[in-house]
């Protein structure tokens, strides 16, 4: 049973566990995703700034130690030997590669370098970029940042003007390469969690500082997004990213600290793991228990309908089993009270069936016995009448007179017309109790049977038969036989006036159905007055002077009985002296 | 001519007196022997009571009316076919009843003949005539059973 209640409450229960399961499981996998999405680049952000913040620091006392002897303003005013010293002891206290003194034509004035190189007037730095852009403006002049042809580090130029306080123009310049190396201790001191790194890149797009040197050394590029979040990582892969940035000069650095999603957002993945198989498993029990307990109600319902068909099938002594306290049960209850109650109705309907049946079967009996006295009682006596009578008559023929002879020849016909009565009255008796036995009879040859019967009784007579095709019909042979014998008799009889008589016999087609046939008999004879129509069918009941037509008035009451024990019914149209229609109907075969 | 007799067996006096008075008018009515119930009926066949001292000897034909005081009709009819001695013994039913349930059951029976009273005494006349010419004249009788008075 597709549609059968225990699949849609199923289903329904299903349905209704599974829907807000799920939107509250997707709804809280994503809040959890998001906050420890924004866990992880809080975080990053965090690392980024803290290293920024260090950075800044390490450019800004680079500035400052540079800044502080151009302040000096005794650097150009010293002899080559103090510039050297305090050259070589700034260098020291630094990352600084080499420092390079430049005078306001841009001649190199001192030169010390870390492999402890030192020269003077060696170059000219009147044409490169550090010299020109220092004098142009008070601020500090960064230079890209380029990487040793050896060790493959990356260095970078600063230089500062020397401002001579005096005459307000600049006396030289200070170029000093610095080793951005040293900003790499910057990145190791960060504790990193797994799958975290941290690194600096440089405008150009190039790492320039990393935890692990060999990116650096191979000289890795880097495109920084425009926003953060997860992003392409450096090694490609997706992280959660946050940069900031750190200006020094001219030039600008970009703070990457990423956390490959995978380890960043490993408890948001065990939360929507968590979730998922929490749905699972709840789907699981929902689903099993939705499916007892939908079980647990249609499972009454389908013993009582099982019931309920044994016991439209008749078997009222089935019960409806179901021991619960609920709806159900007081259900259950009240259908078995019902079936109880049905039962004693039933029981009790028997009993007065079987009383009614005996007592009918007691009346029919009596009534057999009253018919059987009727018959054989009563003949008697009327037997004795005539035969005594005649006996009499025989006797004293040669004493009585005419009159006399009138009076016997009265009581007589009296007595044979009343064995008549009995005799019409008791076959009339027996069409009412005699058992039907119901097949097919062909109409057809029936009347033409009944009408060659009454052939005799007329060969004198001016006489038109009309018998139309009739149908087969489902009745009792002998019974339908005496139908017709009355009828066409009837017809006969009160046709005896006319000089020429039509009879005619057929079918209503109009109000013949599938199942039922009207039939009518016609004749012309003398009809009768319709406001007696009432009494037409009624039991002796006369509608002419027994001097003009012979019988007890018995015919159509036997008729109408015959038909109506047919389940048909019978009806007359008809005139005084324009004849009559007897109309019957019956079954068809 | 035979000298056997032919039992009546009728309650009512009228219809007894009528019969024999048709059979009078036939020169038949000497040979009848009447009984009014059907226990008198079978006294007579089986030679008992009233009837001990009677010759030995069979009637010819019975006559039984079927409503009878005491035993009715169709039980002597039942007793003289189930007796293998008075089997052979010609019965008419002669009633009033034309009704089915008697004609069949009297055949069943083994009844020789079912004849219904006509009420007509002309009729009944010729009733009684046809039926003693037949079963007293033209009918052969069982032989053994001869009863010569």
């Amino acid at each position: 049973m597709r549609n059968s209640i225990q699949t849609r409450l199923t289903v329904a229960f299903i349905g209704l566990a599974i829907g807000p399961l799920l939107i509250v499981g997707v709804i809280l996998a994503w809040q959890s995703f998001i906050s420890q999405e924004q866990q992880a680049l809080n975080l990053q952000r965090e690392v980024a700034r803290r290293v920024a913040a260090e950075a800044t620091t390490f450019f800004a006392q680079l500035e400052n130690e540079l800044r502080l002897v151009s302040k000096a303003q005794v650097l150009p005013g010293l002899d080559q030997n103090e510039q050297r010293n305090l050259l070589t002891l700034l260098k020291s206290s630094h990352a600084f590669e080499e420092l390079v003194l430049l005078d306001s034509q841009g001649q190199e004035q001192i030169h010390v370098s870390r492999q402890g190189h030192f020269s003077i007037n060696g170059n000219d730095y009147a044409d490169v970029n550090e010299y020109f852009v220092s004098r142009a403006s008070d601020e500090v002049y960064c230079s890209p940042v380029r990487f040793d042809e050896n060790s493959g580090e990356p260095l970078m130029t600063v230089a500062i003007p020397l401002l001579n306080v005096r005459t307000g123009l600049v006396d030289g310049v200070l170029t000093a390469v610095v080793r951005l190396k040293k900003i790499w201790n910057l990145i190791a001191d960060v504790r990193v969690s797994p799958g975290q790194s941290v690194y600096i890149v440089d405008a150009q797009g190039k790492v320039v500082a990393h935890r692990n040197p060999s990116v650096v050394l191979r000289g890795i590029t880097f495109e920084v997004p425009d926003q953060v979040g997860i992003q392409p990582g450096l090694t490609g892969k997706d992280t959660v990213l946050a940069v900031e940035t750190v200006r020094f000069g001219q030039q600008e650095f970009a703070i990457v600290a990423e956390q490959a999603v995978s380890e960043a957002l490993t408890l948001a993945r065990t939360t929507v793991l968590i979730t998922a198989i929490l749905i699972v498993v709840t789907l699981a029990v929902s689903g099993a228990l939705g499916f007892l307990a939908v079980r647990q109600i249609v499972e009454p319902i389908r013993t009582m309908a099982t019931t309920t068909k044994a016991i439209s099938a008749g078997d009222l002594s089935q019960q409806v089993k179901i021991i619960s306290r609920d709806e159900l049960g007081v259900l259950a209850d009240a259908f078995n009270s019902m079936t109880a109650q049905l039962r004693i109705l039933i029981n009790n309907l028997e009993q007065r069936v079987a009383e009614r049946t005996a007592q009918l079967e007691a009346s029919n009996k009596e009534l057999e016995a009253f018919s059987y006295s009727v018959s054989h009682d009563l003949r008697a006596p009327l037997r004795h009448i005539a035969g005594f009578v005649e006996l009499l008559r025989q006797r004293e023929a040669e004493r009585l007179d005419a009159t006399s002879l009138r009076y016997v020849h009265n009581i007589v016909e009296s007595a044979d017309r009343m064995s008549g009565l009995i005799d019409d009255l008791l076959a009339f008796s027996r069409t009412g109790r005699a058992e039907m036995q119901l097949r097919t009879v062909e109409l057809n040859e029936l009347v033409q049977e009944v009408q060659q019967e009454l052939v005799p009784d007329i060969k004198d007579r001016h006489m038109t038969w009309k018998i139309g095709p009739l149908p087969p019909v489902q009745a009792d042979p002998a019974l339908l036989r005496q139908v017709w014998v009355n009828l066409l008799s009837n017809a006969v009889k009160f046709t005896a006036p006319c000089p020429q008589a039509h009879i005619e016999i057929g079918m209503v087609q109009e109000e013949s159905s599938e199942t039922e046939v009207t039939l009518f008999v016609r004749d012309n004879g003398v009809g009768f007055d319709p406001q007696y129509i009432h009494k037409l069918f009624g039991v002796f009941q006369r509608l002419h002077q027994k001097e003009e037509f012979e019988g007890t008035g018995i015919g159509l009451a036997t008729v109408r009985r015959i038909v109506e024990r047919h389940g048909g019914r019978v009806w007359a149209e008809g005139d005084l002296g324009h004849g009559a229609t007897f109309y019957l109907t019956l079954k068809r075969a | 001519m035979e000298t056997r007799e032919i039992l009546l067996a009728e309650d009512d006096p009228k219809d007894i007196e009528l019969t024999l008075t048709a059979l009078e008018q036939h020169n038949l009515a000497n040979k009848v022997v009447s009984v009014r119930d059907g226990a008198k009926a079978l006294d007579y066949l089986y030679r008992r009571g009233d009837y001990s001292d009677r010759p030995v000897g069979h009637p010819l034909v019975v006559f039984l009316d079927l409503k009878m005081p005491k035993v009715d009709g169709l039980e002597v009819l039942r007793q003289v076919k189930a007796d293998p001695v008075l089997k052979t013994i010609p019965v008419v039913v002669f009633t009033s009843s034309c009704q089915d349930q008697d004609i069949v059951e009297s055949y069943h029976l083994g009844v020789n003949a079912y004849v219904v009273k006509p009420v007509a005494f002309d009729k009944f006349v010729e009733v009684i005539k046809r039926l003693s010419l037949f079963w007293v004249l033209t009918n052969e009788p069982p032989s053994g059973a001869v009863n010569r008075r």
